[in-house]
C-alpha cells in the first residue's frame, strides 16, 4: 500500500504539484444496539479508500476514492491538480514550510482485539446490561449501544514522510426515557477509552446503565432552573465542552488567520485569571490518540493558555506558515475522502489547588452544573456566543448543594466568560467518546477534553421565567 | 447502475446460499464535489464513494453488514458478514418479511442535467463570484466562511422479496458567513440553501441579505430576562421542527416508548391551523425519491390535519408490527456509530420524507408589523440541543432585532430563547406566515410565539 501512495505522491508531482501527500484509510466499525431487552442491529461496516491531496501555485486540491486501483488513483491524481489549477485566481497563496520527514509506526496498546471477539459475545453484553436500566415502569426506554473500531491510517508525502497510526477504541453508550405524571425525560451517558476489548470486558455496565435509568427517573420529577445569569460550578464533563465550545474553536489557527475568531490579534494579551492554564494534547490518559495529524505533524502538547495569558494556536502547516508559527499538529480529516482542517484533539484546564467544597461555599444563589447527560454544544467563532447543553444539575443555596433541576441549555460570551473564571479545582478528569466527536465544516472527527471542576461568576441559563 | 445491480446479485445470491431465507442488497455511488472559501478559497475537492450494505435474515434473525468497495472479494465478505451476524443474533418475534411491495411513485425535479455535468473545477468560478459580490458592498465586510458542494447520488437494491430497483439523484447546497468589522466591533451573519437543483441567483441574493445584516449586528448585544412574542424565521423555525419531530414522529420511537406522541393519533395537539404532512413526492423536494431507502414507492402521508395528529411515519419492519402499509418512511440516513454516515452503512429505519408545515396566509412583513413589541429571531446555535421529548425548546440567538410598534429596531445576540414546544404548538404560536423555507428536508414558513422566555443579562 506504501508504494501505491508513493506512486500517487509522485504522479501529483509529475502533474505539476509542488506539494503533494496521500492518505489510505482502513476503518472497521462495529455497533451493537439493544433497545428495551431485545437486539435491535448489529452494524459491521468497513470503510477504506484513498485520498490525494496536491499543492500547486498556492492553491490546494483534494480528490478521493474508494476504489484502491492505480488506475482510478491516477485519475484522482489529475483531478486534484486540475481543481487546484482552477483555484489560482483567488487561492490562498499556501505554502506548507519546512518539515522534518519522518518514518513511524505507531498503535493504540490493546490486550483483545475486538475483530477476535465473537458477534454473540458482543450481543450478550449488550443485553445484559441494558436489561439493567430496565429498573421499573417509570423507564419507558433503555436504549444500549456497544461500539468498537479500529482505525488505520497510512500517510505518505512528497517530502518523504511515511507514516501509519493504528488507533482502536471501545465504548458503551446508554440511553434512558423515563415519564412520570405526563412528562417524558431522557438522559444519556456513555463511556469510551482508546482500548481494546478489554475495556468492555473489564468494566461492571449494568451498574453504569442503571446508575442513568435512576438519573432518569428522578430528572423527570425535578424543576426547570430559573432562566438568567448565574453564579456556578461546572463539573469536569461539562469544563471540557465549555473550553472546547467557548475557547478552543476560537484558538483554531484557521479560524485565526481569516480574523473570523474573536482571539485574532490577541497573542500575548490577559484573557483569564493567573489559575488558568489551558493545553491541547495528542496523547493523554482519558483522551483520544493522536500521536500525529492527516498532514504527518507530530502531536505533542500545545499550550494555549498559561497562567490567563494567551500563548499559542492550533495549527495546521498552512496556517502555521501564515502567522509564522510552529505547526502545532492539529491539522486533522474525517476519514481518508476530507481534506485535513484545524481541529483541537484533546483540550482541557490543567488543575489547581481549590477542593469541591471550597468552590460551592461562596455561592450565595447559583447552579453545580454537570455533564452527564448534557449531549453537546455550539459556538458562533465571529459573534463569540457559545451555548452547550447541561445534563441533571443542582441548585446551589448559601454554598449548600440543594434540589436537582432538570437539564437546560447554557450561554455566554467566548471572552467575557474565560474571565470570570475565578477558581480552579484540584482534581482532573479527561474524557473521549467513540459515539460521536466534534463538527466542522461538514467533517466530525474524535477529540478529548475536560479539566477540573472550576467556578463561573456569570453564565446564562435558560429555564423558566 | 448495471454494474450496482450486478454486484448487489451477487451479494444477495451468496447470502442465500449461505443459509439466508432471505437477503437484501442495498448498493449506493457519490460522487461529491465540494469547494471552501473565504475572501481566498481554501481548498477544492471531489470524492466518490461505492458501498454496499447486506441485510440477511435467517428464520428471524437478522444480519447486517457493510462495506466501501466495489470488488467481487469485498462484496462476498459483505455477504458473508451479515450472514454470520444473523446466525449470531437472537430470534426477533416481530420481524416479518423485507418488502414485498415494492416499486415506483412518479416524482419530478429530483435529477438537475447542470449538476451532473458539473466539472470538479467548475465551482471556483461561482465562489469567486460570491466574494467579489461581498467585498464590493462594504469596505466592513468580508465572506469569512463559505461552501459550495454538487453531488449525484446513485442508489440500487436487490431483493430476494421484491422487484429490483434503481434510482438516480442530484443535490447542491452553499453557505456563506459574511463578517462585519468596524470600530473594533465584530460581527457574523450566516445565509444558505440546499436544494437538488443549481441556485445560481439564489445564492447571490442570499449573500446580499446576510452582508446587510452583519452590518446591522456589529451593534448587537445581550437583552435583560424577559417574556416577551418571539417571531421565528422560516429556516429556523424549519430546523425546529426537525429537531422536535425527527426522532419522535418515526414509528419505531412510538412503539419503543421513546415519544411523548405515542397514544396521540386522533388527539388535538396543536391549534386548528396547523397542518403537517410528510411528502416524499413533493417537486423538487430535498428528499423527493421515486420509492424509499427499501424499495417502497414514496408517498404524501398526512401527519398532522386540522391539528389533529394523523400518523406516525413507518418503514415496513414497524408497519408489519402495527399491522399497516409502510408509509414510504424507509431511510437509511440515520446518524451511524460516528455521527455520519454513508446511505449504504445502515438498515432502514422510519424517518420523516419532506416534512412540511404547511404557510398560513399573514404575509412575512405583516408577522412584523402586526407585533408591538418582541423579538425577531433569524439565526440561532444549540437549538439542536433541544430536548423532544419534555419538549424543552432552547435556542441560543446569533442574529435577532427587537421589534417595536411593527419595526425591526434594535440588533440583539447571545441570549437564550426557551419554552415548551408543546404548548407552542396547541397554543401559542399565534400567526403563520406564507413565506416557506428548508433547512434540508424540513419545510416551514415563519412563525410568531405569543409569549416565550427570553434569558439574558
Amino acid at each position: 500500500m506504501e508504494d501505491l501512495l508513493a506512486k500517487l505522491v509522485d504522479e501529483a508531482r509529475r502533474l505539476g504539484a509542488s506539494y503533494s501527500e496521500a492518505r489510505f484509510q482502513e476503518l472497521v466499525t462495529t455497533e451493537v444496539a439493544v433497545e428495551n431487552g431485545s437486539l435491535k442491529t448489529y452494524e459491521s461496516d468497513r470503510l477504506r479508500g484513498i485520498g490525494v491531496r496536491v499543492l500547486l501555485d498556492g492553491s490546494w486540491g483534494y480528490a478521493s476514492c474508494s476504489d484502491v486501483e492505480l488506475s482510478q488513483l491516477k485519475k484522482a491524481a489529475r483531478q486534484a491538480v486540475k481543481i487546484a489549477r482552477s483555484s489560482r485566481r483567488r487561492g490562498l497563496e499556501a505554502e506548507v514550510g519546512l518539515q522534518r520527514t519522518v518514518q513511524d509506526r505507531t498503535s493504540v496498546q490493546t490486550r483483545i482485539e475486538s475483530s477476535d471477539v465473537s458477534p454473540e459475545e458482543k450481543v450478550r453484553i449488550g443485553i445484559e446490561a441494558n436489561k439493567a436500566a430496565m429498573i421499573g415502569d417509570t423507564v419507558k426506554n433503555a436504549t444500549t449501544r456497544l461500539g468498537t473500531f479500529t482505525d488505520m491510517r497510512l500517510f505518505v508525502n512528497s517530502e518523504g514522510s511515511r507514516i501509519e497510526v493504528n488507533s482502536s477504541m471501545a465504548g458503551l453508550r446508554q440511553l434512558s426515557v423515563a415519564a412520570s405524571a405526563g412528562k417524558m425525560e431522557r438522559v444519556s451517558d456513555g463511556e469510551s477509552q482508546c482500548a481494546g476489548f478489554e475495556f468492555i470486558q473489564d468494566r461492571d455496565w449494568t451498574k453504569f446503565c442503571r446508575e442513568i435509568s435512576e438519573l432518569a427517573t428522578k430528572a423527570v420529577d425535578a424543576q426547570m432552573p430559573a432562566a438568567g445569569t448565574f453564579e456556578v460550578v461546572a463539573d469536569p464533563d461539562l469544563v471540557g465542552l465549555i473550553l472546547h465550545e467557548a475557547f478552543g474553536h476560537a484558538s483554531e489557527g484557521d479560524l485565526v488567520t481569516t480574523k473570523e475568531s474573536v482571539l485574532q490579534g490577541k497573542l500575548g494579551t490577559t484573557l483569564a485569571g493567573q489559575d488558568v492554564t489551558i493545553c491541547d494534547q495528542g496523547i493523554i490518559e482519558g483522551g483520544y490518540f493522536v500521536p500525529y495529524d492527516d498532514e504527518g505533524v507530530s502531536k505533542t502538547q500545545t499550550t494555549i493558555v498559561e497562567e490567563g495569558i494567551l500563548k499559542g494556536d492550533l495549527q495546521s502547516r498552512q496556517t502555521a506558515t501564515k502567522m509564522r508559527a510552529k505547526p502545532t499538529g492539529n491539522a486533522r480529516a474525517m476519514s481518508f475522502d476530507n481534506n485535513p482542517i484545524v481541529r483541537q484533539t484533546n483540550y482541557y484546564m490543567r488543575p489547581r489547588d481549590y477542593s469541591f467544597e471550597e468552590l460551592v461555599e461562596g455561592i450565595e444563589r447559583g447552579y453545580y452544573i454537570k455533564g452527564r447527560g448534557a449531549g453537546g454544544g455550539q459556538v458562533d467563532v465571529g459573534g463569540g456566543t457559545f451555548t452547550f447543553a447541561v445534563g441533571p444539575s443542582f441548585l446551589i443555596e448559601r454554598g449548600q448543594i440543594k434540589e436537582m433541576v432538570r437539564g437546560t441549555t447554557v450561554t455566554g460570551m467566548v471572552l467575557e466568560t474565560l474571565e470570570t473564571i475565578d477558581a480552579v479545582g484540584k482534581d482532573l478528569k479527561i474524557s473521549t467518546s467513540a459515539f460521536g466527536g466534534c463538527g466542522k465544516g461538514g467533517q466530525m472527527v474524535r477529540v478529548g477534553d475536560g479539566g477540573p471542576h472550576v467556578r463561573i461568576r456569570k453564565i446564562t441559563l435558560g429555564g423558566q421565567a | 447502475m448495471a454494474e450496482l445491480l450486478s454486484l448487489g446479485e451477487k451479494a444477495v445470491k451468496l447470502a442465500l446460499k449461505l443459509g439466508a431465507t432471505e437477503a437484501e442488497a442495498f448498493l449506493s455511488q457519490t460522487v461529491q464535489n465540494l469547494l471552501t472559501f473565504h475572501e481566498k478559497i481554501e481548498s477544492g475537492k471531489t470524492s466518490r464513494l461505492t458501498g454496499i450494505g447486506v441485510r440477511a435474515i435467517i428464520d428471524k434473525r437478522i444480519g447486517f453488514a457493510s462495506s466501501s468497495s466495489k470488488k467481487t472479494s469485498d462484496i462476498e465478505s459483505v455477504a458473508r458478514m451479515a450472514v454470520a451476524i444473523a446466525k449470531a443474533s437472537p430470534r426477533d418475534s416481530d420481524w416479518h418479511s423485507l418488502p414485498r411491495e415494492g416499486g415506483r411513485a412518479k416524482v419530478d425535479g429530483t435529477f438537475d442535467k447542470k449538476i451532473a455535468e458539473m466539472e470538479p473545477d467548475a465551482l471556483a468560478r461561482r465562489a469567486t463570484e460570491i466574494i467579489d459580490l461581498i467585498r464590493s458592498r462594504d469596505r466592513r465586510l468580508a465572506p469569512a466562511r463559505g461552501h459550495l458542494t454538487t453531488g449525484v447520488v446513485t442508489c440500487s437494491i436487490v431483493n430476494s422479496r421484491g422487484p429490483e430497483l434503481s434510482k438516480r439523484g442530484t443535490y447542491a447546497s452553499f453557505s456563506i458567513r459574511v463578517k462585519a468589522e468596524d470600530a473594533g466591533k465584530k460581527a457574523t451573519s450566516d445565509e444558505g440553501w440546499q436544494a437538488r437543483s443549481w441556485r445560481e441567483t439564489e445564492s447571490q441574493k442570499l449573500a446580499e441579505e446576510a452582508s446587510q445584516r452583519a452590518i446591522k449586528m456589529l451593534d448587537a448585544s445581550p437583552i435583560p430576562n424577559t417574556r416577551t412574542p418571539v417571531i421565528f424565521a422560516s429556516d429556523l423555525f424549519a430546523e425546529i421542527l426537525n429537531v422536535m419531530f425527527t426522532r419522535t414522529i418515526n414509528a419505531e420511537a412510538i412503539q419503543k416508548g421513546r415519544s411523548p406522541w405515542a397514544g396521540k393519533i386522533g388527539q388535538q395537539i396543536a391549534k386548528e391551523n396547523t397542518n403537517i404532512i410528510d411528502d416524499g413526492t413533493m417537486k423538487g423536494g430535498f428528499m423527493t425519491w421515486s420509492f424509499d431507502d427499501e424499495g417502497i414507492p414514496q408517498q404524501r402521508t398526512s401527519v398532522v390535519k386540522d391539528g389533529i395528529l394523523m400518523s406516525y411515519l413507518y418503514d415496513t419492519y414497524t408497519a408489519a408490527k402495527d399491522k399497516v402499509a409502510s408509509t414510504g418512511n424507509g431511510s437509511r440516513r440515520g446518524t451511524g456509530m460516528f455521527g455520519v454516515g454513508n446511505l449504504y452503512t445502515r438498515p432502514p429505519t422510519p424517518a420523516p420524507s419532506n416534512f412540511v408545515l404547511k404557510p398560513g396566509d399573514t404575509k412575512k412583513d405583516e408577522l412584523i408589523e402586526e407585533t408591538r413589541e418582541g423579538l425577531y429571531v433569524v439565526t440561532s446555535i444549540g437549538e439542536w440541543l433541544s430536548n423532544p421529548m419534555s419538549g424543552m425548546l432552547n435556542a441560543t440567538v446569533t442574529n435577532a432585532f427587537l421589534v417595536r410598534r411593527g419595526e425591526l429596531t434594535t440588533p440583539v445576540k447571545g441570549v437564550i430563547v426557551s419554552g415548551s414546544f408543546f404548548d407552542m404548538l396547541r397554543n401559542t404560536i399565534d400567526l403563520i406566515a406564507d413565506d416557506t423555507r428548508n433547512a434540508g428536508n424540513f419545510y416551514s414558513p415563519s412563525v410568531r410565539v405569543r409569549e416565550m422566555t427570553v434569558a439574558g443579562r
